[in-house]
């Protein structure tokens, strides 16, 4: 006799009109009862898109679910409450000044008409707390607890609901290594009583560890399911990363010259005040293009905002040309000779509501000839974009025009021309290619080599393997905020990549 | 500063609390009798408004409509009144429905319609604002001033046995039923968000809407409650002003006193207790500058000087409000950098990481 399963997730899709993005193409999911569930991908995947169609906050356009075999349409979390669902978010969705029994009887409070039975409710909780071995002070106010406690909280508010079924987002993201044992056997006693724990996570490891089977996506697509034992790390990061198109670049062999870039010892915190990039160091020199590999979500975002100056760094020191710019603001960054296109051209990098000259001068304008005592001047403006147009082959983009009908690939060529006129020394390219049409991406990767080739120093970040491979010279991989190792791009093989990207070292040869 | 704030925050408190103390026994001794009064009176809409402010923002909505709501209290109540020969407390009570109802209006628009919260509460202000006088014009012929014999102010009262009592007596009785009403509503409000479930439902809403959500809180029902309590409370402070103090209501009657309590719920950081202390703060500063302006003896500062005191303190109270809450971001990262400098330093002398160059 077949078990029924837990969950059953069949045929959903879902697209983002607002981001343009189809964040579940035809997905099939199932969860069985008992089970320790590990849903893996990249940022940006899906997985937590699926997850909160499953919990009712995000609502698919088709779908059939099935919970313990039932046909369901969820339309609100109460709803899956009230099916056996519960969720602990990446962020916690706690009110800091309640107290923890607050927090859990939360909307479920003992009362008698409309009085709360303070005593009873912090006797449920501990009586909560005690029946699944997860002691915490009922007491305690939870602006005070650590985060391991605080998602100890969250994980007791589903159970208090009776949740037969934990969807876990992230859970480690925030918590300290010993933080992080613990909860790994929460999640096997939860299990072992029969419970399905799905866990969200983009951290190979972790699911070898702690998992039964894994479901991997991709790009809104399920690509497969199998049991962690039959799997490695390995095959995980490749079914994870994908084989993409390989582009060729061409490229003569660099030729290095001085340090422009230096890093060392970076400390910048995260969420939850637990460090985001910890100890980074290293420098990028003149002529070369400097790759960081690595999955996202390791820290990447928060390095490349430190060194732009768009996040505060709370140890170590970065150097541009020997000046210490570590708490230096932007515009100075960029009078030095930095330049950054950022990871995100629709909000970071462009001004949709505006036109093309606008865009184009927007870290120059205060600077001769397109202003003088503080006044516009529009015809250099016009004129600059004109020729950058031309230059930079931004096919359809007018002068004066808006730029919000602009294609992808065309939108990040105005950032490119943008950031690349005035010769900078230093460039700052954070996946500059995503989301751009094939096209696009040669005259981006050719472009980039010829600034190389012009003498500059290139920071390149990317997810992409094959980008990385096919553009650096030398490749630093990043895991949970550290550099594993920076290795020659001439040595580099993607299997030596894709262990270092999740957290293996090359140490030991087995 | 902020790293003496920082260094010093719970001396700094103490030292407050200590003050404020000093200031209240400062007043009651120094001043007469009847300024101590005429301040428990003018305190009384600030303690209701304030009320009706700190509900609101409790719920996570920042009520900028107060002073009118105020002032549509104050209009209804005499308008109510006029030459019906009616109970005052009827005028009262019409007042404190006007409030709720308008306060009703304004949720369902904010919440339901999603006009934007600053609009809709400048537009609500002014529009009361000119509809009394409109209303005054067209419907009862008046400029100014609407008044009547008919219209009746509210009897004060004496509280048995607490009248007798020496000194105090005299100060905490003999008001009307809106000042004892304005007290009860202070322990009222404090039962309501600290020992009922609707009152906790407010306060999840108000400090983390999705955490309200997720656990099954309908967090635009409890929004739209709270919103409707709190233009009642201000209706009825409304009507304190027309027929508490005086029997007439006055074009602007309020005349910001809205905002002033909007002022006061912030600087209470939204407590009931503190808002009504400060409240009291405000109504004795008030009484003050009107005693003095009346007064013969040339006082040693202007009064104009004095009336705008409270103000300037409310915006010193706002500042550093503010930077204690820069304060304490500002400890967090330091904790931060101490924790994990330490921690990479020992790691560092552990061990040579591998293949860094």
């Amino acid at each position: 006799m077949e078990e029924t399963l837990a969950v059953e997730m069949r045929h959903v899709r879902k697209y983002f009109a607002s981001s343009n993005v189809l964040a579940a193409n035809d997905v099939d999911f199932e969860v069985r009862q008992g089970e320790v569930h590990a849903l893996v991908g990249e940022n940006g995947a899906g997985k937590t898109t699926l997850m909160n169609m499953l919990y009712g906050l995000v609502h698919p356009d088709h779908a059939e679910i099935y919970v313990y075999g039932e046909p369901v349409r969820i339309s609100h979390p109460d709803h899956a409450i009230r099916l056996g669902i519960g969720m602990v978010h990446q962020h916690f969705k706690l009110v800091p000044s309640f107290t923890v029994a607050e927090n859990i009887m939360l909307g479920i409070e003992p009362n008698q008409f409309g009085f709360i039975n303070g005593k009873s409710e912090a006797e449920i909780v501990r009586e909560l707390a005690q029946n699944f071995g997860l002691p915490v002070d009922p007491n305690a106010r939870v602006s005070e607890l650590s985060v391991g406690m605080q998602q100890r909280v969250e994980i007791l508010k589903t159970l208090q609901r009776d949740a037969r079924i934990l969807i876990l987002d992230e859970p480690t993201a925030v918590l300290t290594p010993q933080e992080v044992h613990e909860l790994y056997n929460v999640i096997r006693r939860l299990a072992d009583d029969g419970r399905a724990v799905i866990l969200i996570t983009h951290k190979l490891l972790e699911v070898k560890e702690v998992a039964d089977r894994v479901s991997v996506m991709r790009r809104g697509k399920m690509i497969g399911t199998h049991d962690v034992a039959d799997v490695t790390i390995r095959d995980m990061a490749n079914m994870m990363v994908g084989r993409e198109v390989i582009l060729q670049v061409e490229k003569q062999p660099a030729t290095p010259g001085d340090v422009v870039l230096k890093v060392e010892n970076l400390l910048v915190a995260g969420m939850g005040g637990v460090p985001a990039v910890f100890g980074v160091s290293f420098d990028v020199r003149a002529g070369e293009i400097f790759g960081i590999a690595g999955v996202s979500g390791n820290g990447q975002t928060e390095l490349i905002e430190a060194i732009a100056g768009l996040r505060p760094v709370d140890g170590g020191r970065i150097m541009l040309l020997d000046h210490d710019i570590t708490d230096v603001n932007v515009r100075t960054r960029r009078t030095e000779g930095m330049a950054h296109i950022p990871e995100d051209r629709m909000t970071m990098g462009l001004n949709l509501q505006t036109n093309l000259d606008e865009n184009v001068i927007v870290t120059s304008y205060q600077k001769p000839p397109f202003s003088s005592y503080g006044i516009l001047n529009f015809q250099p403006m016009r004129e600059l974009a004109a020729r950058l147009a031309k230059k930079y082959q931004i096919a359809s983009a007018r002068v004066g025009e808006e730029i919000k009908t602009l294609s992808g690939g065309n939108l990040q060529k105005v950032v490119l021309a943008r950031e690349l006129e005035g010769e900078p020394k230093f460039i700052i390219a954070n996946q500059p290619t995503r989301g751009v049409d094939v096209g696009s991406i040669e005259f981006v990767h050719k472009t980039l080599v010829e600034e190389r080739d012009g003498g500059a120093a290139i920071l390149l970040v990317s997810v992409e393997l094959e980008e990385i491979m096919s553009l650096s010279d030398r490749i630093a991989v990043i895991f949970e905020g550290r550099i594993m190792a920076v290795l020659d791009a001439a040595d580099a093989t993607e299997e030596d990549l894709g262990i270092l990207m999740a957290g293996g070292t090359l140490d030991k040869k087995e | 500063m902020l790293e003496l704030m920082v260094k010093y925050q719970d001396d700094l408190r103490r030292t407050l609390l200590i003050g404020g103390v000093i200031l209240t026994i400062l007043v009651f001794v120094a001043l007469p009798t009847n300024v101590i009064q005429s301040g428990i009176r003018l305190s009384t809409p600030f303690v209701l408004g304030s009320l009706a402010a700190l509900i609101a923002s409790r719920a996570g909505v920042l009520n900028l409509a107060i002073e009118g709501k105020m002032l549509l209290g104050s209009f209804i109540a005499v308008a109510v009144l006029f030459q019906r020969d009616l109970d005052p407390a009827v005028g009262v009570l019409a007042a404190t429905i006007a409030g709720g109802v308008l306060g009703l209006i304004f949720a369902i628009l904010y919440l339901q319609i999603r006009v934007n919260l600053i609009i809709l509460a400048l537009a609500l202000n002014l529009f009361v604002a000119n509809a009394t006088v409109f209303f005054m014009r067209t419907e009862f012929g008046v400029f100014g001033t609407l008044a009547d014999p008919s219209i009746r102010g509210l009897p004060t009262y004496d509280l048995p046995i607490i009248k007798d009592l020496p000194f105090i007596g005299e100060l905490i009785s003999g008001y009307n039923g809106i000042v004892y009403i304005s007290w009860m509503m202070v322990v009222a409000i404090w039962v309501l968000l600290r020992k009922t479930q609707f009152g906790r439902h407010i306060r999840a809403v108000g400090e983390n809407k999705e955490a309200a959500e997720t656990a099954g809180i309908n967090v635009t029902r409890v929004q739209i409650f709270a919103l409707t309590l709190s233009g009642m409370l201000a209706g009825f402070a409304g009507s304190f002003f027309s027929l508490g103090i005086l029997s007439q209501f006055l074009e602007n009657m309020t005349a910001g006193r809205g905002w002033i309590a909007l002022t006061i719920s912030l600087f209470a950081l939204e407590r009931p207790l503190p808002a009504f202390f400060t409240s009291l703060f405000f109504g004795f500063s008030e009484a003050l500058s009107l005693d003095l302006q009346n007064s013969e003896t040339v006082s040693f500062l202007p009064p104009d000087i004095l009336l705008l005191m409270p103000q300037v303190a409310a915006i010193g109270a706002l500042v550093l409000v503010a930077l204690r809450i820069r304060g304490s971001e500002l400890l967090k990262r330091r904790q931060f950098v101490a924790q994990f400098s330490k921690e990479l330093g020992d790691l560092k002398r552990m061990v040579i990481s591998p293949g860094q160059d």
